[in-house]
């Protein structure tokens, strides 16, 4: 669906201006297409894929080749949801989860972002503790909760305490990488024109380390989430509150699959959300300013 | 929007149309047939660490369930409270368990009472709400948390509409804690919960290990102070494929419940010896004792208490609607093998 490219006219023999002419030749022509076809092109196919796997698991369940406590229909996993959303307990649910997702996020940054720095930087602290912020990588946190609740009880201080240990590691690792990858000569020249150490990282380290770090924000914030449902699966007191993590273990303690469904598609609908209302445009934003994506 | 996506769109909603209208008659089972006339080669079977589960751990123990079951291996399972074992049930790792009375109603309506059957009671009384001793009525109990062990068991049901009978609002007038049982006797003693609806021996523990004092007994709110605790719960394919099966278990029932019955002395130390190995914990021997002067053992289910319970089952929030109890108690093969054994039949409904 290419536009014509843009005619240039040079309109006499003025050399700047048949430069300029020039130039206009050599930018990349920048297509536009309408609003409404854009929004489609975007919503069509995720739609699609949705509508595919209701039918598939409608005629899954049509077959009863398992018994309905086992696989409900798609329409009673749909009532179980319509209820929370109409007794409007859907929010509470959600706010809770998601409010101690973004506060435990945000503390996670605030602590390895300087911890980060530090490792990436500072030879000592590489080598001290580099290995153990991998290896605290690839411990699941899940295997935090028993410890967590023992030392805070059924408390929130046993969520935060898992969900920053998940969430830490991974942040601070992207930046770590993110500044590795950084090429020396940009370092050069913030010497050459007199930055000190602190101008430095946040002038020239930072910004120019900003893609990786954002993609170890980005799995950061996966492990906050996924680390937050483990503990609130696990930790349940009324204390804590009905998280999704609570809501889904309610399901599961009276046996009733749809609500246990019902959670799992409440979980996901908040991570492809926090995804695509955060992440990507932010993804797009360091993107473009790179000249790495087109512009929209 | 092309031409194939839309007849794409097209498609997808006809076999969405086609897929919606009917579900297909699910079909017999041909691969869980008798193997040698109804005899299984395993019975998977499961039960608490709780005094209420004497029958279970004697049956089990004493070897009185392997000696009915001939050449069927017995393989047993422990667990905290209902919910588990039902959901173990639904996953097939499981052909039976004894299991409180919330629970096993609950399984019935989940799977639009498909999946279980109650073959017999084992346990009457036996669940009381113990308090910190300065709280002396329900009025005092505002503010409170209050333990039970899980959502929707048996007691977490009872104490929700005794609750409510008191106009004590869950969630703002008092808090509900679902602990595992052992946990509710470290947060009580630390104070973190003032009260806790539990079956026996854990009342008895809270009142005799950690000075609580009790302000209800379960039977005090029962015509004739009778309601099951314990009943004996089989998968509804396993008695259908089973059924020769189903019935040596039930008579190793009858036997373990006549033992508690007839020599409570050597029925106490049995279970005690069972509850440690099971848990590693031996109760001492007055919280034994107290425990098993709080219920009584039979293998009567008490039929006619269980429209009442399904109905507390609403009250309390763990089902939506009334659940239709129809085919959900299945006596025969008990009152068959009582009438072996010379013994007055129960009451099917």
């Amino acid at each position: 669906m290419a536009a014509p490219p843009e005619t240039v006219r040079v309109v006499d023999r003025d050399a700047a201006a048949a430069v300029a002419g020039l130039d206009a030749l050599d930018t990349p022509t920048v297509t536009r297409t309408p609003l409404w076809r854009r929004a489609l092109g975007a919503t069509v196919p995720p739609v699609l894929t949705l509508v595919v796997v209701i039918v598939a698991w409608q005629a899954l369940w049509a077959s009863a080749l398992f018994p309905e406590f086992k696989l409900p229909a798609p329409g009673t996993v749909a009532e179980q949801f319509g209820e929370i959303v109409v007794d409007g307990s859907i929010w509470s649910i959600t706010w809770t989860s998601v409010g101690r997702a973004v506060v435990g996020f945000l503390v996670a940054v605030a602590i390895a972002t300087p911890l980060g720095l530090l490792v990436a930087k500072v030879a000592f602290v590489r080598t001290a503790i580099g290995p153990l912020l991998s290896g605290m990588q690839s411990l699941p946190s899940v295997a935090w909760v028993p410890a967590a609740v023992l030392w805070f009880g059924l408390t929130d201080a046993t969520i935060y305490f898992v969900v920053l240990l998940g969430s830490v590691p991974s942040i601070a690792n992207g930046l770590v990488s993110g500044i590795d990858q950084v090429p020396p000569i940009l370092g050069r020249v913030g010497d050459v024109m007199g930055a000190g150490r602190l101008a430095s990282a946040r002038l020239i380290l930072l910004p120019a380390a900003l893609p990786g770090y954002l993609a170890g924000c980005k799995q950061g914030w996966a492990f906050a989430w996924r680390s937050l449902m483990a503990a609130e699966i696990i930790a349940t007191s009324p204390q804590l509150g009905v998280g999704l993590g609570a809501y889904l273990k309610q399901g599961s303690d009276v046996n009733n699959i749809a609500g246990v469904i019902s959670a799992i598609v409440l979980i996901l609908i908040v991570g492809v959300g926090i995804e695509l209302l955060v992440f990507k445009p932010l993804e797009r934003r360091v993107l473009q300013t790179r000249g790495l994506a087109a512009p929209v | 929007m092309s031409r194939r996506t839309r007849s794409l769109i097209v498609a997808l909603t006809a076999a969405l149309a086609l897929a919606g209208c009917s579900r297909a008659e699910p079909a017999p089972d041909t691969a869980a047939a008798p193997a040698a006339g109804g005899t299984a080669a395993e019975l998977r079977l499961g039960y608490f660490p709780n005094v209420t589960h004497a029958a279970a751990i004697i049956g089990d123990t004493e070897g009185l369930f392997t000696q009915e079951l001939g050449d069927t291996t017995l393989t047993v399972q422990n667990f905290n409270a209902g919910g588990e074992a039902v959901n173990a049930l639904f996953g097939g790792s499981l052909d039976a368990t004894y299991i409180g009375s919330g629970p096993a109603i609950n399984a019935f309506a989940q799977s639009d009472g498909a999946a279980v059957r109650l073959v017999a009671g084992a346990t009457d009384g036996g669940a009381q709400l113990v308090v910190r001793p300065d709280i002396t009525s329900p009025e005092q109990l505002r503010g409170t948390t209050i333990a039970t062990p899980q959502l929707g068991n048996t007691q977490d049901i009872a104490l929700k509409v005794w609750l409510d009978e008191q106009g004590l609002a869950v969630g703002t007038d008092v808090q509900i804690a679902n602990l595992e049982n052992p946990r509710t006797l470290d947060a009580f003693r630390a104070g973190e919960v003032q009260a806790a609806w539990l079956p026996e021996p854990w009342s008895s523990r809270l009142v005799l290990d950690a000075g609580a004092s009790v302000l209800l007994d379960e039977r005090e709110l029962w015509d004739g102070g009778n309601f099951p605790t314990t009943v004996l719960l089989v998968s509804t394919e396993f008695l259908q494929a089973y059924p020769d099966t189903v019935r040596a278990l039930i008579r190793g029932h009858i036997a373990a419940t006549e033992l508690a019955t007839t020599d409570p002395v050597r029925a106490r130390t049995i279970v005690n010896d069972g509850i440690e190995e099971i848990t590693g914990n031996r109760l001492t021997d007055p919280v034994i004792e107290r425990a098993f002067g709080e219920l009584s053992f039979s293998t009567d289910p008490l039929a006619a208490t269980f429209p009442q319970l399904a109905q507390d089952s609403v009250t309390a929030g763990i089902t939506d609607e009334l659940t239709d109890l129809t085919g959900f108690i299945d006596v025969g093969p008990l009152n068959a093998e009582l009438e072996a054994a010379g013994q007055p039949a129960v009451a099917a409904s």
